[in-house]
This record gives C-alpha cells, sequence and structure tokens, in this order.
C-alpha cells in the first residue's frame, strides 16, 4: 500500500516481501499507492457513496505483534467513501443495506501461535486493504451472509480483488450485540457494547459464529448482566467464539493524521474517469433480465451470480426471441449446468430448439396422461382427495413416459383436466 | 480512573509495557505537565485559524502501482531479536 513490495502474501515464503517501509524501520517514508486508491474509489462509486474528494491518511495506534511500526496507517475521520448502501436479495425482495464508511488501509502481520511463541511474517503487512462497514442494520446470521456474499460479488465484479477466502484477501469480521425487540414503529435502541469476531474466513464460519454469539449473549442478558466489549475469535473445530482481548474504544487508538502522508485529494476529473469504467453492477444486471424477460429474481440473481452460467447465457441472448425461451433458457442453465458445459453456444442452441421442436404435445401426450391416470390409481386417488403435491408426482410420470419431451406446463394442464372432468 | 481523565495504569496497558510504581508515578506528573500545557495552549483564541496538521499541504504524493525489489530475507530479519525458520518471533501479547 505504501511501498512497492509484492502484494501476493498466499503461499510465499515467509518475510520475503519487506523493504524497510513496511518494516516501519526509521527514516523509511510511506508512498500511498495511486491504483489502490482509485479501486476504493471505483468501490465507492458503486454503491453510491459519498466520495470524500480531499482526504488523508491516520495512525491507529495499538500494539500487537502484527504491527511492526505499532500503529496501522488506517483512516477514520475521513474515509474515501462515506455512507452508501448495497442492494441485497432477502426473503425474496431486496433490501438496500446502509455502509457506514469504506476506507483503506494496510493490512497487518500473518501471526502463527506456537506454544509460548509467535511466529511473525511481515509479507502480508502493508498489503492494500479495503474495509467495508456497515451501519448497524443487520438483525441475522442469513442477512449478515447475503450482505458479505454480495460484496464479494461486487469486489470480483470490479476486479480489485480475486476475493479468495482462502488466500487470506476476503476476511469477514462482525460485531454482535443484542437489544430488545422495538415495539412497531420504534427504532432499535442499540446497546452499549459490541462483540467483534475477528478473522472470519467463510461464510459458513460467519453464520455460525454470529448464531453462536446471539446464544451466548442471550444467557448473559438472561442472567441479568450485560455481555462485555470485547474482541473474540471463532474456534472453527468447536464451532465457539472465545475471548481473545478486550477491545479498545475508538479513543483508545489516538487515531491522528500521519505527518508523514500529505493529505491527498481527488480532482473532478479523476473521479469522473473513474465513474466511466464503472461496468452495468450485479444487481443493475439482475433487474435487466428480470425486466426484459420476466425472470424470477432468484433466478437471475442466481444466473448473473454464477461468471460460467452468465457468460454462456449472454451469448445465448441475441438469439432469444421470446419470454418463455429466455425463462425456460435460463432454468436449465442455473439447474442443469452438465447440460450446457463444455459445449459451444450455437451448437447448444441449435440442439435445445430441435428439443423444442420435438416437444410431445396434442394427442400423443393426452394418450400419455390417460395412461398415467389408468395406472397410478393410488396418485389419482390421493389427489382426488385434495392432495395437490400428487399431482406433481403424475406429471413425473407422464414425463417418464415421455422421455422428458413433454411440455410441463401442457401436461398439467391436462392431467388436472383429466382428473376434474372424469371423478 | 481519575477525575481529571489521565488514568496511568490503563495508558501503560494499551501500550503494553510494565510501570514500576516508582515509573507511575514520574510519569504521571509528566503527562500532568503536558496536559496542562497544552491547557495553556487552548486558551488561545483560533477561530480564524485552519487545523495544521500537515505542513506539507500542496504537495500530491502517490506512487504508481509498480513492484519493486523487496529485501533479502536475511537483511530484513538482521535485526530481529528472536527469529527462527524465517520468522520473526516475538512473545505472546494480550489484555489481562
Ligand atoms: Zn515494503
Amino acid at each position: 500500500m505504501f511501498c512497492g513490495c509484492s502484494a501476493q502474501h498466499f503461499r510465499q515464503p515467509a518475510n520475503t516481501h519487506l523493504c524497510p517501509t513496511c518494516l516501519g524501520l526509521p527514516g523509511s517514508l510511506p508512498v500511498p499507492n495511486q491504483r489502490a486508491i482509485e479501486m476504493t474509489v471505483l468501490m465507492a462509486l458503486a454503491v453510491k457513496a459519498k466520495i470524500n474528494r480531499r482526504f488523508f491518511f491516520e495512525r491507529k495506534n495499538y500494539f500487537y505483534p502484527d504491527l511492526p511500526k505499532g500503529y496501522q496507517i488506517s483512516q477514520h475521520i475521513s474515509p474515501i467513501g462515506e455512507g452508501g448502501t448495497v442492494p441485497v436479495l432477502l426473503g425474496g425482495k431486496y433490501v438496500a443495506v446502509a455502509l457506514h464508511d469504506i476506507h483503506l488501509e494496510e493490512d497487518t502481520a500473518k501471526l502463527e501461535h506456537h506454544g509460548d511463541e509467535v511466529w511473525i511474517d511481515f509479507n502480508r503487512s502493508g498489503v492494500p486493504l479495503v474495509e467495508v462497514v456497515t451501519q448497524p442494520v443487520l438483525h441475522s446470521a442469513a442477512a449478515a451472509k447475503a450482505y458479505v456474499k454480495r460484496i464479494q460479488q461486487l469486489v470480483r465484479w470490479l476486479r480489485i480483488s480475486d476475493a479468495d477466502m482462502e488466500k487470506g484477501s476476503m476476511r469477514l469480521e462482525a460485531n454482535i450485540s443484542l437489544a430488545t425487540r422495538p415495539s412497531d414503529g420504534e427504532e432499535i435502541e442499540l446497546p452499549s457494547y459490541r462483540v467483534e469476531v475477528k478473522n472470519l474466513n467463510s461464510f459458513r464460519f460467519l453464520e455460525k459464529a454470529i448464531n453462536y454469539e446471539i446464544e451466548r449473549q442471550k444467557k448473559i442478558w438472561q442472567n441479568g448482566k450485560q455481555p462485555v466489549q470485547e474482541t473474540r475469535g471463532f474456534d472453527a473445530q468447536q464451532g465457539v467464539t472465545f475471548g481473545q482481548r478486550r477491545k479498545e474504544v475508538a479513543k483508545d487508538y489516538r487515531y491522528f493524521p500521519d505527518p508523514d502522508i500529505p493529505p491527498l485529494e481527488l480532482t473532478s476529473s479523476a473521479i469522473a474517469r473513474l465513474r466511466k469504467q464503472l461496468p452495468r453492477l450485479p444487481w443493475e444486471e439482475e433487474k435487466m433480465w428480470q425486466e426484459r424477460y420476466g425472470l424470477d429474481w432468484q433466478l437471475s440473481q442466481t444466473l448473473v451470480a454464477n461468471d460460467k452460467a452468465r457468460e454462456f447465457w449472454q451469448m445465448l441472448v441475441p438469439w432469444i426471441k421470446n419470454r418463455d425461451q429466455a425463462q425456460k433458457i435460463a432454468k436449465l442453465i442455473v439447474n442443469k449446468p452438465d447440460r450446457w458445459q463444455g459445449k459451444k453456444p450455437a451448437k447448444f442452441w441449435q440442439e435445445w430448439q430441435k428439443g423444442q421442436n420435438e416437444r410431445l404435445g396434442g394427442a400423443k401426450l393426452a394418450e400419455i396422461v390417460s395412461q398415467v391416470i389408468v395406472e397410478e390409481t393410488k396418485a389419482v386417488a390421493d389427489y382426488r382427495r385434495g392432495k395437490i403435491s400428487a399431482l406433481g408426482y403424475l406429471v413425473g410420470q407422464v414425463q417418464r413416459l415421455a422421455r422428458g419431451k413433454a411440455d410441463p406446463r401442457e401436461a398439467q394442464q391436462l392431467l388436472q383436466q383429466e382428473l376434474t372432468n372424469n371423478g | 480512573m481519575k477525575k481529571d481523565g489521565l488514568d496511568i495504569k490503563y495508558l501503560a496497558q494499551l501500550a503494553q509495557i510494565h510501570l514500576s510504581s516508582q515509573e507511575e508515578k514520574q510519569l504521571d506528573k509528566d503527562l500532568q505537565n503536558i496536559l496542562h500545557f497544552i491547557a495553556i495552549i487552548r486558551r488561545v483564541n483560533t477561530k480564524e485559524v485552519e487545523p495544521t496538521f500537515q505542513v506539507a499541504k500542496d504537495v500530491q504524493m502517490s506512487r504508481p502501482d509498480q513492484k519493486e525489489k523487496s529485501l533479502p530475507r536475511e537483511a530484513a530479519l538482521q535485526n530481529a531479536p528472536q527469529q527462527k525458520n524465517g520468522y520473526f518471533i516475538s512473545k505472546p501479547i494480550g489484555w489481562k
């Protein structure tokens, strides 16, 4: 971030990407990386955050072996981006998750604990790190998970990072506190503490850690006490969190502007240039398919989230003539990857169309439907007794006899007709 | 926490240093002096003055995204008080 050492730190020999600056040696001078600043602005623009055109870096002071200088160069009162929202699909609708800020800082060293020793690899320290901080607006582990997945998608979409959690290029931190459920229309009153669970390296661990904390804190409240403000780690094997250190409050960090780094200014032309680089965003593309072809949100989200599926779909789009075709193709791409993976789009399209033309309908289909009704006496009786789910089974049987070539909607209509008419 | 807002023990804990009671007393005195000094400075009317935390105001400094040569590992580690297998070694540090 502030020196020219390689930012590759995954599976590199320890302490081989170091220089006087990232080692914090006296007399060295940190100089911010232009590209890292631009990437942060890009991220901020994507979520419609307010860009602080004049910003500076600050020293966040705390003493821990992962910092060679005794402070981390970060941003506090002038983050590059302030506010903004991230649209996340929750329970079938879009929710705008409000952000607090997006700031740029240097990453810290990787520590390994061996008995009474801490082994320090400083390769990662000094690598640019963008922190995206939400407002306290997420109220469940599931919501938090949906949100961080969206952030990962966006970071990859904008080619900021591979956001690979196994390589440590994306890490999650959850701040959890329990509040009394407000009565309708009232705002939640935030409790005066928060517990931070640090260094979560998978979506599943995030979900587990949050759910664990909710239960742990609930018990403390039920015993008439308030949980203490602290930083906790997550033990993936046991599925539990454990206390690490008392969490500092903001003033303990004694933030102050880094005197070695003059304030920076983003010109309007620089911001305009970055704005132009902004591609159509994932949620915009989801909406586009929804509006153009009537795909449901879930389907369009899955389609857009999967790089290979999305690419294949985009190559088919010019040939798609109507909503019906689009919906069938989208569903097929999402649900049956083996039907298209490794195929050329043109060839796939040809085969698919041929398959469509061979669809069974009319008299042939009616014949199969009658046969199924005669043979499946139990399911037919179930359906007539009001067990609606039996219909799905019957459609499946028609499909089996039709070798998958029946139009499911038509088959269902025919079945319903026959079953009500000849009851 | 004392009523004047200075808690030497807490500050020492934040800095992860151990202080003898003699040192605590001395530091308390020193820090009180500094606070007193600052209190005097704060009486100056600075209403019309922009805060100056940076004198190199009109300098725009940033680096291109280019990789430069890093130090050989031996050089990076040469001043480490303790090292092993290419790692810096430290004692665990934590909050009591
Ligand atoms: Zn370096």
